[in-house]
């Protein structure tokens, strides 16, 4: 059986990364994990940027680019990932005027078809990456069986949030099962706490507009990988039963530790998981 | 060179056109029509079909084609269409299990994305013959405009039913004007009274039973649609007519109509 990669996004480490990319780098190196995920290259010159991963060894997999930055040249995101040599382009995030549901998602949906087939096209593949917002209802099924339904397998993969899958109700591994053979990638992202009604995760890390203060989140806080309330080992039995070949390991916010301090545990945690199954 | 073409949809007189489809081409000849859209080729070779448009000096532009047809024998329509001389092939999505609204429209939507690009390969311009079901709304719009949006643009393009759009209480003209450009066939289909779910406006008497009427001789503004068609470049204007008016001859009402649209002076 092939051997099952750990991945880190390297967005869970981002100030680290944004001070000290080879630095960093080499730390996950050295914690075990086999490739990283980018989301953004913090400045830096894409072909410096391979340079950093021949040195320390570390497989680039997948880079989160934003929507908005593929609208805006699609080309040049294709050209800088060939650069780095990651094999997946993932749409990490949709805003609430492009999502599904909203007015924009059919235009949403062409251009995650043109631009799934043009990174095709350039031998790599493109990947969606969920939050728990497309678990809305769009013509009597979630929004994001909706995208995977309408778009053909060869040019769109799921990359699988199992924080916010569970966060939406639903089981990760059922649903890393569901799209067996094409969930190349897994995002492995534990946590505590549940979805409360007006309150928004995202505005915990930044990236969405929200009434809510961070301090009324406090019932929900993100963990390292097997430190929360996720049932980690079914996941990853589902994932590797459905072809993944690599669990990659995401904590948008870790409190009371260093996310690098939270990246060895998590790294850890999971080796173990591997080696028993 | 003519403004726009007239044509008819072959489903107008169904019955004839399965008896004997040379004797109702050559009827719809004779009333002046310059083309015809087929719905399938009535259980003709495309050849046999080809030759008989070739005899009366009949273009077949079209044909309507029921999306599980077009699914399961893709490449054979396509070849057969090239046969024929149709430039376009018209959707229809009538299964309530794949229809905007239920789960199944998805993998339907990514279907016809896949059979409008084999189709533009072979120089056929896929058309979405919509009825009343795709103005429901989806993801914050009507399901009608969802798909235009959402599929790339040139690879479909709608082929607009002004009973449909007014039924659901649209203005044709404005549907028309939306897809300047993209229009090519516009379905003119007149109609009087008032029907279960339809929408109705100001003026309109509900209490009229309704029936199919030939064109201009209805509820339709039909001058500003021709208008309208002209003006977004539309390329053929299509008489459809569900069933005849009064029970009578498809033929009589497909007179009535072309009379209507030679004065009009088309």
């Amino acid at each position: 059986m092939k051997k099952t990669m750990i991945g880190y996004q390297v967005y869970s480490a981002r100030d680290d990364a944004a001070k000290d990319l080879l630095g960093t780098l080499k730390s996950l190196k050295a914690m075990g994990y086999d490739g990283v995920e980018f989301a953004g290259f913090y400045g830096i010159d894409p072909k410096v940027v391979k340079e950093y991963l021949d040195e320390t060894g570390l497989v680039a997999i997948s880079h989160h680019v934003p929507f908005a930055a593929m609208r805006e040249d699609i080309f040049k995101v294709i050209y800088e990932n060939k650069t780095i040599g990651c094999k997946y382009i993932a749409i990490p995030f949709l805003d609430d005027e492009t999502r599904p549901g909203s007015a924009g998602f059919a235009e949403t949906l062409k251009d995650i078809y043109r631009f799934g087939k043009l990174i095709k096209e350039a031998g790599m593949q493109l990947l969606y990456h969920n939050h728990d917002f497309e678990f809305c209802k769009v013509s009597d099924q979630y929004g994001l069986d909706f995208m995977y339904d309408a778009v053909p397998e060869c040019i769109l993969q799921t990359e699988i949030d199992c924080c916010w899958v569970k966060y939406a109700g639903e089981d990760p591994a059922e649903y890393v099962r569901k799209y067996a053979g094409r969930c190349d990638l897994v995002h492995l992202k534990d946590y505590v706490g549940r979805k409360e009604a007006g309150k928004n995760p995202y505005a915990l890390i930044g990236v969405d507009k929200d009434t809510a203060s961070a301090d009324e989140g406090v019932a929900f806080e993100f963990r390292p990988v097997g430190y929360g309330c996720q049932d980690i080992p079914s996941i990853i039995k589902a994932g590797q039963e459905s072809g993944a070949e690599w669990f990659i390991v995401e904590q948008d916010l870790s409190i009371g530790r260093t996310p690098l301090e939270a990246a060895k545990m998590s790294v850890e945690y999971v080796r173990g998981v591997l080696a028993n199954n | 060179m003519k403004k726009i073409m007239l044509g008819y949809q072959l489903l107008s007189c169904y019955k004839q056109a399965s008896e004997n489809l040379y004797d109702a081409l050559k009827q719809i000849k004779e009333l002046g029509y310059d083309g015809v859209e087929f719905i399938g080729f009535f259980g003709h070779e495309a050849v046999e079909v080809r030759a008989m448009l070739d005899e009366l000096g009949l273009v077949g532009m079209s044909t309507l084609m029921p999306f599980p047809n077009l699914k399961d024998d893709l490449y054979k329509i396509i070849n057969d269409c090239r046969i024929v001389g149709c430039k376009y092939i018209a959707i229809l999505l009538m299964d309530p299990a794949l229809i905007p609204g239920s789960a199944g429209f998805a993998s339907a939507l990514r279907d016809i994305i896949h059979m409008a690009g084999v189709a533009r390969e072979a120089g056929i311009q896929l058309l979405y013959h919509h009825h009343g079901w795709e103005f429901g709304e989806l993801s914050g719009k009507p399901a009608l405009d969802f798909m235009m949006e959402a599929v790339s643009e040139g690879l479909l393009w709608p082929e607009i039913d002004c009973y449909w759009v007014k039924n659901a209480g649209c203005d044709p003209v404005e549907y028309i004007k939306k897809y300047s450009g993209r229009c090519d066939i516009i379905h003119l289909k007149d109609y009087v009274g008032y029907r279960d779910g339809a929408v109705m406006f100001e003026g309109e008497d509900e209490s009229v039973p309704f029936e199919f009427k030939p064109v201009g001789h209805g509820w339709q503004d039909t001058p500003a649609t021709i208008e309208a068609g002209i003006a977004a470049g539309a390329k053929w204007l299509v008489v459809e007519q569900d069933a005849p008016s009064n029970g009578s001859d498809p033929m009589s009402d497909a007179r009535a109509s072309i009379e209507y649209l030679k004065n009009y002076g088309l």
